[in-house]
């Protein structure tokens, strides 16, 4: 193997592939490339967003062999939602209070405001809070507050201080001589711990069948002429990558963790021995929004980049990736084609083809843009593959295959959103087991195990940071 | 009044809900005599007003109320009610939480289920402490710690006192006069665990190693194994083994 093969994805073939693992480990990474539409695994380590648990980063802090953590500013608290109120009974709606500034007890959802803020009510009016928050139950505080203002008549519409009501903070006040103060954080840093997942694959083949049967046929340049190269080890490699790339996705999609809140791993084999495994795309964005459908419309896709961009660091300007099933897939073509029809103006549009006087009709959409923000879609195998079962709709698909996770790909301080976290040199591996034959099933020699069959054994290891855990966006299909 | 709480109150984003389909495509709405869109009648809708369809769209977030005297707000429940993303009960078991993000909150039956708990452990509690110090060392070691034996008897009790605040029923289910059977089975059971007399193969508990005879896959069925009349001769070996592996003359 030259050091050129290793540098080159031009000249490694499929055999080449399977003699280059064995030499630079590394290198196997980089497969992923061959399955692009494993879309998880491509838009991080297959474009270089890949990296070492040991590596000293402002992205993510390498606790342990297994364990990484990464802080973000926490999302702003942009308003306080009033609570079913105990003292005094429920407010109800319909009548006012506070005149002649007399104070009065209203109960929020959090202990958020403190005393001498100043709070802003839906209709724009002031209130003072007068005390601290008083505990009543599990997500109600109450307080007791007044009216802002300087004209004793003024009083407030109950309408506004009911539960489901919001709040905002407006400011605070004190006097000169005070000598105590608050200011209520907007924001709060948050800290996310992250775990590698191993994945593993093994297959083994017969040696009969490795002496005689070649499953693949590839032509490489040799020495200035086209060589054709038969090895049954060869196919079943990449059949065995795919599958192994397959398991990889699910795993970074759907996977769960197996260590809870405290950091203690609650699975351990027979031996007592924990089984470590990180939180997938889906569970690290369980807090986001999310939203059912049963029609696509461009108003649907507009609205969630728009709703997206609010928690993103920019306005305008952000990529989004979308990634989804075939249905999914379909849906999004659909309305693509909808919105291109009302552009068509030449007959020489890219919609329509002529050629030896055959019209070609049809486009495939991957990408929209909508005031300042891009979205990508990419197709992922894993929605479709017929062992990701989920419920079925009366023609039988899969509702997963509808499922659109809309991803935030965008940079917070220069790191990418999505990223992934290998151990250096273990991100991917493969392992060779020969039978008494060899790999072809007919070569003698000294060997390491009676077994006449040989083996592979494949193993990476990697995790999935989602830095911002709040910006991104599920639709999906449910039924009843 | 209906009002929705977030299971993660602090960071959960709201979401928004549609009605569903169901398998044929139908969507429910639950207007109309069989709830689905598709079968209303032109003098339904009329008669409606308000209609929900496909575009009917409600945000949730934390803290959000329906008013049912609001008629609008009654006809979205009746959908709302079936949406995978929203759990009835904040502690019902067969919600799926990978879908379920909002509850609908009860403070009155939270605080029933809260105080009846708190009102069993002060129970089982006190039946605990009157027990006599040998039978607290026998709920202790039947409920996995062998060496309850050779504890102070406040140990014991402290120890015994944390099993009855983490799981009152299963203590209290072993305080009663008939289960002294099944807490003597259990004690064998434990002991049989600590001193690996027993070892699990494919999940089933067998005695010695994999080719030793089945006693259950479960605790409860080793439990109940260990009590029946019919595998007297098995105890007697699982006993004797233990014994030997204590030091005590068989």
């Amino acid at each position: 193997m030259t050091e050129n093969t290793l540098n080159s994805r031009a000249m490694a073939t499929i055999p080449e592939l399977a003699k280059t693992f064995n030499q630079a480990p590394n290198m196997a990474a980089k497969t992923i490339r061959l399955f692009p539409h494993n879309a998880l695994s491509f838009f991080t380590e297959g474009l270089g967003e890949i990296y070492d648990i040991n590596a000293k980063s402002d992205n993510f802090i390498g606790v342990n062999k297994r364990e990484y953590r990464w802080k973000i500013r926490g999302h702003r608290v942009p308003k306080v939602t009033f609570a079913t109120r105990s003292t005094g009974g429920a407010i109800t709606t319909g009548s006012t209070v506070g005149a002649n500034h007399q104070e009065f007890v209203v109960a929020f959802t959090t202990s958020y405001y403190n005393p001498n803020d100043i709070v802003k009510l839906e209709n724009q009016q002031l209130i003072f809070i007068d005390s601290e928050p008083r505990f009543i139950s599990e997500g109600v505080f109450e307080y007791t507050v007044s009216i802002n203002s300087n004209d004793p008549t003024e009083t407030i519409s109950t309408d506004y201080l009911v539960a489901g009501k919001t709040s905002g903070l407006n400011g605070n006040a004190y006097p000169e001589l005070s000598d105590k103060g608050y200011i209520s954080s907007a924001q709060a840093a948050e800290e996310h711990i992250g775990y590698l997942t191993k994945v593993r694959y093994d297959y083994s083949w017969s040696a009969d069948a490795a002496a005689t049967k070649f499953l693949i046929e590839d032509t490489v340049q040799m020495n200035g002429k086209s060589v054709k190269q038969n090895m049954i080890t060869d196919k079943l490699f990449l059949d065995a990558m795919e599958q192994y790339h397959y398991n990889k996705e699910m795993e970074l999609i759907y996977g769960r963790t197996t260590v809870d809140e405290r950091g203690r791993c609650w699975r351990q084999d027979k031996k007592g021995q924990d089984v470590v495994k990180g939180d997938g795309l889906l569970a690290q964005m369980h807090e986001s929004t999310k939203q059912t459908y049963t029609t696509m419309n461009i108003d649907l896709i507009e609205d969630i980049l728009m709703d997206m961009s609010l928690r993103m660091p920019k306005r305008t300007g952000n990529t989004i990736l979308l990634t989804t099933g075939m249905q999914g897939y379909k849906d999004f073509g659909r309305i693509m084609r909808a919105e291109h029809k009302g552009s068509w103006s030449m007959p020489s549009d890219k919609y329509v083809r002529t050629k030896n006087g055959k019209i070609e009709l049809g486009a495939e959409y991957n990408a929209f843009t909508f005031q300042g923000n891009r979205l990508i879609v990419v197709v992922n195998n894993v929605f479709d593959h017929p062992s990701n079962v989920s419920e079925m709709d009366e023609e039988g698909r899969f509702l997963e295959s509808s499922k659109m996770l809309f991803i935030d790909a965008s940079s917070y301080d220069g790191v990418k959103n999505i990223q992934m976290i290998a151990k250096d040199g273990r991100s991917f591996i493969t392992g060779d087991l020969d039978g008494v034959g060899g790999q072809d099933g007919k070569t003698s020699g000294k060997v390491a195990t009676s077994l006449d069959g040989s083996s592979k054994i494949m193993i990476g290891t990697m995790g999935l940071i989602l830095h911002n855990p709040y910006s991104s966006y599920m639709l999906e299909k449910k039924i009843v | 009044m209906i009002v929705f709480r977030a299971f993660n109150s602090k960071n959960q984003m709201p979401v928004k809900l549609r009605p569903l389909e169901n398998r044929a495509g139908k969507l429910f709405t639950g207007q109309g005599e069989r709830g689905f869109y598709e079968y209303l009648t032109d003098q339904e809708k009329k008669d409606l007003g308000f209609v929900i369809d496909r575009e009917t769209t409600i945000v949730i977030n934390d803290g959000k109320v329906l008013d049912l005297d609001d008629p609008m707000d009654a006809a979205n429940w009746k959908w709302i009610q079936k949406h995978p993303y929203i759990a009835l009960d904040r502690y019902d078991p067969k919600v799926n939480k990978r879908d379920a993000v909002f509850f609908v909150d009860n403070p009155q039956k939270e605080a029933e289920m809260k105080v009846s708990r708190d009102k069993k452990i002060s129970t089982v509690k006190a039946s605990m402490y009157n027990l006599p110090t040998g039978k607290k060392a026998q709920l202790a070691q039947a409920l996995g710690n062998p060496g309850a034996t050779s504890m102070t008897v406040e140990r014991i009790e402290e120890w015994l006192s944390m099993q009855i605040e983490r799981n009152p029923d299963t203590v209290a289910a072993l305080l009663d006069a008939k289960s002294t059977a099944k807490v003597n089975a259990m004690i064998i059971l434990e002991d049989a665990k600590a001193y690996k007399v027993i070892s699990r193969h494919a999940g089933t508990w067998r005695i010695g190693g994999v080719e030793g005879a089945p006693i259950g896959n479960t605790d409860e069925e080793c439990v109940q194994f260990i009590m029946e009349k019919a595998n007297e001769e098995q105890v007697f070996l699982l006993t004797n083994l233990i014994k030997e592996k204590q030091g005590v003359p068989a």
